[in-house]
């Protein structure tokens, strides 16, 4: 039974099908990042799970309760948003709070000054106040706690907003984009903090971002979406090594996968400048394919050696690594590649080089964007 | 070597970089005047003057049409504050905004709260509460006579089906100040309504999404939670215009009442209308309009001392 999950969601506006028949199920702990360019249909899946919205089709349930029907106040799930949304009102302490005093007090011990007449709101009061201490110790904003949102940097509003997500132990965390305001040096750290709340809250997670590097490395899962549609959820170095569709190929990884028009020969081989790239694609002679090479599995080798001539045409230096643009001789195809700088010391733009693409580096996918099995993974690349 | 730095740092001693600023600071400072000097003018002709006018009329005797006049200093305001009719307008101006400014915020607010829920005919519902704003109220007021008629008044025959004996709405000394505020109200509601909208519409999205995810079920509990809190300024700025529309109240006492009867709706401004223009005695009436300016001003300054801190939080 899976802590967390959407079963079958589907939702239109109009004519246009937003969301595509997706199921997404969550373990205990476990964090899965949705990830698409946007308009992809993520945050409407997310708005989906905390019943902020609802879709034509399809359940969502945790812990195995059915609560697609359940206000979003009943479902104890826990959202962090792009903007943060904290209220400006109140201080950070307070903000923090307003999940606890909704839930454990009633409307009228809320009230101003009716409420302290109620026997036992100041103990559940004081127990409140524990509570958000605790967690906002454990994110280091306790000397902000007296602080307005006005009177916080970006990053400081973060964390109350993600002191406010952690406060209540929720049944699930979501989280839309919660990095997408800060800058990037930020972000990469905050990415890190994040994991180790989830880590130790172990609460299952979604968590909205269009930055692949970001799902890559913060997610036991990635789910891959474009255009309404779930292409592939899986953990990162499979969505990144085994890519089930063209789309997730292209968008997952930088510089961008390499992609290159094809049809097949003999024996279901692609030729690329006299190399043959793959063997043993199923289909007869001349099915149409779409070959996909990774830039870092392509190595520049001097020109005339056995393998793909090819021209550069640009040089990105890096520091810690150079990307090489290529131009295929006899071609309008190119190549991208990442290169050590030692490496590529030598080279400049303009200069013929070879190119040697690693054996089983060729990813082959079918007209309509589907990976295509291989009936007999190649070992070494052969000229011919 | 001490020539040299002498060239460098120039006869005033200050290198010529320094010196340049401070030729284009001064440059910037007189062009910035001579744009401000319309501005500044014009404020001194049409604002301070006339004020600063009516303060020195306030000490005089002067009447219109009267040569002379002597400078009685404070007499003006000794007589005011013994003066039965100017007491009496004072309380009827005070009762008066003290029913419709709040009524028209309130209603106001509830008004800009059902449009903004609800997308269907937005735009007609919002058209329909600005029309008494856009509407000339001398026009609209013979149309309230007539409702408020006590005989042919469609208002008093719809109470006398129900079995009620309807009251004389203006004509009847109990009931007239209250007649009035109904207009009053009727008439700024609207706008009111549109500054509520403007302020609704500011209101991020996310906010109310936060809410209820926090457990903000009724919409009773996201308006508190969000919506009071975040239209702060606004509702601040619409009880000042309320308050100072109220206070201002005349067009309606001149053309349906003229302040009777028997004094039941003497309102300031028609207090001061009448010793001004009847009257003609304008130091008199100036002596009013200062304190009615010196009311109105107290007020601002209360409400912004009091609550402007209370409602902006950055």
């Amino acid at each position: 039974m899976s802590a967390f999950s959407l079963k079958n969601i589907s939702k239109s506006y109009g004519p246009s099908r937003i969301l595509d028949d997706i199921t997404i199920e969550a373990g205990e702990g476990e964090f899965i990042a949705l990830v698409g360019p946007s308009g992809c249909g993520k945050s409407t899946l997310l708005r989906i799970a905390a019943g902020l919205d609802h879709g034509d089709d399809g359940s969502v349930s945790m812990g195995g309760r059915d609560i697609t029907a359940e206000h979003p106040a009943d479902r104890n799930v826990a959202m962090v948003f792009q903007s943060y949304a904290l209220y400006p009102h109140l201080t950070a302490a307070q903000n923090i709070a307003v999940p606890l005093t909704m839930r454990n007090l009633s409307a009228l011990e809320r009230m101003p000054f009716v409420g302290r007449l109620i026997p036992g709101r100041a103990e559940r009061q004081v127990a409140i106040r524990q509570q958000v201490a605790t967690t906002a110790a454990s994110l280091r904003i306790d000397h902000l706690l007296d602080r307005k949102p006005g009177h916080m940097s970006g990053g400081q509003r973060q964390r109350v907003a993600l002191a406010r997500a952690l406060v209540r132990q929720p049944g699930v965390f979501l989280m839309d984009e919660p990095l997408s305001n800060l800058d990037a040096n930020l972000r990469v750290h905050t990415r890190a903090e994040i994991v180790e709340l989830h880590r130790r809250a172990g609460v299952p997670t979604l968590y909205v971002t269009h930055d692949q590097a970001e799902a890559l490395s913060m997610a036991d899962r990635v789910a891959v979406m474009m255009g309404g549609k779930l292409l592939q959820i899986d953990e990162p170095s499979r969505i990144y090594d085994d890519p089930r569709h063209i789309e997730v190929a292209q968008f997952i990884g930088s510089p961008r996968i390499n992609v290159l028009d094809a049809v097949t020969s003999e024996n279901g081989a692609v030729v690329l400048g006299g190399n043959v790239l793959v063997e043993g694609v199923a289909g007869p002679v001349g099915t149409p394919v779409q070959i996909a090479i990774r830039p870092e599995r392509i190595k520049l080798r001097p020109a005339g050696g056995g393998g793909i001539p090819a021209i550069v045409s640009r040089l990105e230096f890096l520091g810690s690594e150079v990307i090489v643009f290529t131009r295929i001789d006899g071609s309008d195809g190119s190549f991208t590649m990442k290169a050590a700088p030692q490496d590529v010391a030598h080279v400049a733009a303009g200069m013929p080089v070879t190119l040697e693409v690693d054996p089983g580096a060729c990813l082959v996918f079918g007209k309509d964007g589907l990976r295509v099995p291989l009936r007999t993974p190649i070992k070494q690349m052969a000229h011919v | 070597m001490s020539e040299i730095a002498a060239v460098i740092t120039g006869p005033s001693g200050q290198s010529p970089a320094r010196q340049a600023a401070a030729r284009a600071a001064k440059r910037e400072e007189r062009v910035a005047w001579q744009l401000a000097a319309p501005a500044i003018m014009l404020i001194l002709l049409l604002v301070l003057l006339p004020t600063l006018a009516v303060f020195v009329f306030s000490l005089t005797n002067y009447e219109l049409g009267y040569d002379d006049f002597q400078f009685i200093g404070f007499e003006n305001y000794a007589e005011l504050f013994g003066d039965r009719t100017f007491l009496i307008s004072l309380k009827n101006t005070t009762l008066y905004t003290a029913i419709v400014a709040p009524l028209s915020v309130l209603i106001g607010l509830g008004v800009a709260l059902l449009i903004e829920s609800e997308t269907r005919g937005r735009a007609f519902f919002r058209t329909a509460y600005f029309l008494p704003v856009a509407s000339l109220l001398v026009a609209m007021a013979t149309v309230f006579q007539y409702l408020l008629h006590p005989t042919i008044g469609p208002v008093n025959a719809i109470l006398s089906m129900l079995g009620i004996a309807g009251p004389n709405w203006l004509g009847s000394s109990s009931t007239v100040l209250i007649s009035l505020a109904i207009i009053g109200v009727w008439q700024s509601v609207g706008f009111n309504m549109v500054l509520f909208l403007a302020g609704l519409t500011a209101i991020p999205r996310e906010l109310y999404a936060a809410a209820q995810v926090d457990g903000a079920k009724s919409s009773w509990e996201r308006f508190r939670l969000v919506t009071w809190p975040m239209l702060g300024p606004t509702t601040l700025f619409v009880t000042t215009i309320s308050i100072i529309n109220a206070v201002k109240v005349f067009e309606t006492v001149k053309t349906l009442t003229e302040g009777g009867p028997n004094k039941s709706s003497e309102v300031l401004l028609w207090t001061i209308y009448q010793e001004g223009f009847v009257y003609l005695r304008v130091g008199y009436a100036s002596a009013m309009t200062v304190i009615f300016l010196a009311v109105l001003i107290v007020l601002m300054i209360l409400q912004y001392r009091v609550v402007d801190r209370k409602v902006h939080y950055a």
